[in-house]
């Protein structure tokens, strides 16, 4: 077998596969100068697994109010990304209600809220369709009640 | 919400947009994000701004996520990619250390002068670590620090198996011969 220095981290990382393992060992038992190099990285790979990271790192203070404050809770722009996509859907709703045939003024805001006739039945599917398309902005304001519940 | 959901979980309900997803997730990696890049960058500052950058990047593109189990794979791919870029930008390979290690530890919990050794040499380790090839760094630092496996190590660094066994295998060897010219005895 050649000379094994080129597989001595994956062997020390325990990443070689069995058989490859047993055959590095192998080698190394035969051979002076990979058994050297082996040990010198070993100590080297024990002394890195050693040299701890900085206890500080892991006492730090959470960055979740600072993402938070980032991410999330900015919302005031989706807010009115939300509102400008509820307004137009509105007002396609009501023309599309005035230009289909059984349906005339009226019908509005206030037959979305549930008091719908039959011939209604088409402005709330419209509804519904488009509170399921805007999965965004319905994300934000369930992320909105939810935060509330939570109380954070 | 329920912190035994995986990360894919967590993920997918971030993609929603729900708050209390993500700050489960936040609060589940942040310490290990600020780890890889402490020891990437050697610098707590700065540390601290990517590991923030790093979540909301998360937030960001939690809608192309593709939920496989490799979330920290992902996670440590961006994390790993703001911290390349971030030290393109200042043009410093070298290390800038934390405070020594010592501060960091409950006074009189260990002999002081194996204490001052032990610090000497973390310092010196973490100086020769500082002072390989970022990718290196990189690949050592998530396998020796962050305990993960080669697999996982190549999806984060976008490469092969066998890349990452030969950035570890020549990073390993990088700090020896470092290490043996600051006269520490590996």
């Amino acid at each position: 077998m050649n000379h094994v220095t080129s597989r001595l981290g994956a062997l020390l990382a325990e990443e070689l596969p069995d058989h490859e393992a047993a055959a590095v060992r192998a080698h190394l038992d035969s051979c002076p100068s990979c058994r050297a190099e082996h040990e010198r990285l070993g100590r080297t790979w024990a002394l890195l697994g050693s040299a701890e990271l900085p206890a500080a790192a892991a006492q730090a203070p959470s960055v979740w109010p600072a993402v938070r404050a980032r991410t999330v809770a900015d919302r005031s722009h989706w807010g009115w990304r939300g509102a400008s996509w509820a307004v137009a859907a509105l007002a396609g709703g009501v023309i599309l209600g005035m230009a289909l045939p059984g349906s005339g003024p009226g019908i509005g805001v206030g037959s979305a809220s549930g008091d719908l006739t039959a011939d209604d039945s088409w402005l709330e599917s419209t509804w519904l369709q488009w509170d399921r398309t805007d999965d965004l902005a319905a994300g934000w304001i369930l992320a909105g009640s939810e935060q509330s519940e939570d109380g954070s | 919400m329920n912190r035994d959901l995986s990360d894919d979980t967590l993920m997918a309900a971030v993609a929603r947009g729900e708050e209390a997803a993500f700050g489960l997730l936040v609060h589940r990696w942040e310490h290990q994000v600020r780890a890889f890049l402490s020891a990437m960058l050697g610098n707590r500052e700065e540390a601290e701004d990517l590991t923030q950058d790093t979540f909301v990047k998360v937030f960001a593109e939690a809608g192309r996520y593709r939920p496989a189990g490799m979330f920290r794979s992902w996670l440590m791919r961006i994390a790993g990619n703001l911290a390349r870029s971030r030290l393109r930008r200042r043009k410093i390979i070298g290390w800038l250390p934390f405070e020594p290690g010592r501060h960091d530890r409950p006074a009189g919990a260990r002999d002081p002068q194996r204490e001052l050794e032990d610090d000497q040499t973390a310092r010196a380790v973490r100086e020769a670590l500082a002072a390989l090839p970022e990718r290196q760094r990189q690949a050592l630092v998530l396998q020796r620090f962050q305990g993960m496996k080669y697999r996982e190590i190549a999806s984060a660094m976008d490469t092969t198996l066998a890349g990452v066994e030969s950035l570890i295998q020549r990073g390993l060897a990088g700090l020896r011969e470092t290490l043996e010219r600051q006269g520490v005895e590996p």
